[in-house]
């Protein structure tokens, strides 16, 4: 009675310490987040003041209202999302596709396939940046969306992920399919899709939230003003403006962030709620 | 060639292009029939399922299907229904859903989909359970679901992989009698892989014996048990397993340690002019005399099962079962009285089983095509 109370209280003292670990690690992660909301409603004169105020002395929504009316930002949001869910949309089904053959219907090739897939993952981007670049020029798809989308589609992460969720499916279940004469594609949609559709909806969000944040390769390759993404707009107040544009900047992000973080949150509930228990027995 | 044989012709199975996994495998499974293989994991029984259901590649011979060469046949192009030994049902489906499945495919009408589902799920009682989920039943009901699932098919191959091992005990001995309920439904060709030799004797109406990847015999419950082709095969079926003992063979006695007793001369004529043999002798058919018999014999240890008496003991140093009477009463100065109806002969280099006497009582179906059918 007495020994199991004192290990209560031991196994309470360590959740309290693990919590308190873990609230300080999040409030570090979140803590730019909220400096960036709180900012985005300060005036630049209270940004700058010295200290660790986070709330701000006034609260304004003038630097939303200056942000709009100077930047098209509906159409900045247009072209993010044209570009991301295109290029989430295009990665998704053919890392499904391509997880799905290597999986489960292997030739003696399919080992040597993936590992060719995993290496592209460790070439940096620098490498290949120049190439793509001339690539495009040639294909005349500078300064489109077209050619953001293009080269980010050659990707083996989401293959490389997708497929080890596709490993998880027990054999049996594909060749009871098999035997039953299930067409590739019905199984694939009907038999391994719901059964790891929680990897799969986290994937596509990933895709989709990489690929709005994408900054460096739009910069390269977009000119035109009308095709600029929301991230690379960004470059308007940091650039032109110097420091006068601070709380400009901090509202735009607000704004770009909105959406991404939106779907995580959808994404995240899908992922917990796993709804999925296997009727195999192993 | 009747309708639906499953017939294999010289068949072999090779992962790695060195070791045989099948060597040379020749077996004819009649038209609806319930054929088991039996034998220890490792012994290549799944692997002749699989490559029945198109699951396996066949490295070298051929394998027929009622009369066609199946080799190259894609496993849904074959008519077959199989039960797995995971069950492999779709955990995201209903029961119904499951049992459907495959009709769906075949695009049969939804009303013959109903009508099929209700059908199987009558036999197999599992009416009420037809909107769950697999995850929601019982491993018992789980394994219904996947019986039901191949029923509906109606297919002329019914396989079985291990059906029962995830089962307990209780459970094992209902799936059984439905199993063999179901083959009398439509009566397919049934083939039923096991290593429970239980399951191998009630379920099956031929046995095929397997170990080392070669067929050890083939025939019925009552052939294998009273007849079997050697050592393996005997202490393979039967628990506790057949006692085997080396044993020596002079002026027509045999001798075990420093025992002997006389050999009646329709055993000697089957034994020729061996020296050395195997003896073999099933627990069950161990009997006592006390104070004098065939061989003195030494108790050391003794178990009460409620229903037998296990007794273990020694013969010269060689250990012993026996399963006796629970009331049999075990005293000092036993002998074992061997009744030589009951008994088996081995050789003693090849193991293979010499032979049994004319007219020995209770093997009267013995048949002798079926006897030593060792391929190598």
């Amino acid at each position: 009675m007495k020994s199991s109370r004192i290990r209560k209280a031991r196994h309470s003292a360590g959740q309290i310490f693990w919590h308190l670990v873990l609230i300080l690690v999040v409030c570090i992660f979140l803590y730019p987040f909220i400096y960036m909301l709180c900012s985005s409603f300060k005036k630049l004169k209270d940004i700058f003041t010295a200290g660790i105020r986070l709330l701000p002395k006034e609260f304004v929504t003038s630097n939303y209202s200056t942000v709009l009316s100077r930047l098209n930002v509906p159409l900045l949001l247009g072209n993010s999302m044209f570009v991301a869910t295109l290029t989430m949309l295009v990665k998704m089904v053919t890392s499904v596709l391509a997880a799905y053959a290597l999986v489960f219907v292997p030739n003696r090739f399919s080992g040597k396939i993936f590992y060719f897939f995993v290496i592209t993952m460790f070439v940096p981007f620098s490498v290949i940046m120049l190439p793509n670049y001339l690539t495009l020029s040639k294909l005349g798809l500078l300064n489109t969306l077209i050619g953001v989308v293009l080269p980010q589609l050659a990707d083996a992460t989401a293959i490389f992920r997708i497929r080890q969720a596709m490993r998880g499916v027990p054999k049996s279940l594909i060749e009871a399919a098999r035997i039953d004469k299930v067409p590739h594609m019905t199984c694939l949609l009907k038999i391994v899709m719901p059964l790891t559709k929680p990897s799969i909806v986290s994937m596509a969000i990933f895709l989709f939230v990489n690929s709005w944040n994408e900054y460096f390769w739009p910069l390269l390759i977009l000119r035109s003003n009308e095709l600029q993404t929301i991230t690379l707009a960004m470059k308007y107040y940091t650039g032109s403006e110097g420091a006068n544009g601070w709380g400009n900047v901090m509202a735009l992000a607000t704004m770009s962030i909105a959406l991404p973080l939106f779907l995580y949150l959808i994404a995240q509930r899908s992922i917990i709620s796993t709804f999925m228990s296997s009727g195999i027995k192993e | 060639m009747a309708e639906n044989d499953i017939v294999f012709e010289h068949v072999y199975k090779s992962y790695d292009g060195k070791v045989n996994v099948i060597d040379d495998l020749n077996l004819t499974i009649p038209s609806g029939q319930r054929m088991i293989l039996l034998g220890p994991s490792g012994c290549g029984k799944s692997t002749i399922l699989r490559m029945i259901a198109g699951l396996e590649s066949i490295t070298g011979g051929d394998l027929y299907m009622g009369g066609q060469r199946m080799n190259d046949v894609e496993p849904g192009d074959r008519n077959v229904a199989m039960v797995f030994q995971n069950y492999a049902l779709y955990p995201h489906m209903t029961v119904k859903r499951n049992i459907q499945f495959g009709m769906e495919i075949a695009k049969v009408p939804k009303e013959e989909r109903d009508k099929q589902t209700d059908w199987a799920l009558e036999i197999l009682n599992l009416t009420d359970y037809k909107d769950r989920l697999p995850r929601q039943l019982s491993g018992g009901q789980r394994q219904r679901v996947a019986l039901c699932r191949a029923l509906v098919k109606k297919a002329p191959y019914f396989l079985l992989d291990e059906p029962l091992s995830n089962l307990d005990a209780q459970l094992r001995t209902a799936a059984r009698a439905e199993l063999v309920k179901i083959h009398e439904v439509y009566r397919p060709t049934f083939i039923y892989v096991t290593h429970d030799q239980i399951e191998a004797m009630t379920v099956g109406e031929r046995i095929v014996i397997l170990d080392k990847s070669i067929i050890q015999q083939l025939g019925s419950p009552d052939e294998i048990y009273n007849r079997p082709a050697n050592v393996f095969v005997a202490q393979f079926i039967g628990s506790p397993s057949m006692n085997i003992c080396e044993a020596t063979v002079e002026d027509g006695r045999l001798c075990i340690g420093g025992e002997s007793t006389p050999i009646p001369e329709k055993w000697r004529v089957l034994i020729g002019d061996r020296k050395k043999v195997k003896f073999g002798i099933r627990p069950e058919h161990v009997e006592f005399t006390r104070g004098e018999g065939d061989f003195p014999i030494q108790v050391t240890y003794m178990e009460n099962h409620g229903n037998q008496l296990v007794l273990a003991f020694n013969i010269e140093g060689n250990p012993m079962m026996g399963t006796l009477d629970p009331f049999y009463k075990v005293e000092a100065d036993l002998y074992l009285d061997i009744k030589w109806d009951k008994i088996h002969f081995f050789d003693a280099d090849t193991d293979k089983n010499v032979g049994y006497p004319e007219g020995v009582a209770s093997f009267t179906h013995f048949d002798p095509s079926s006897f030593v059918t060792l391929q190598k």
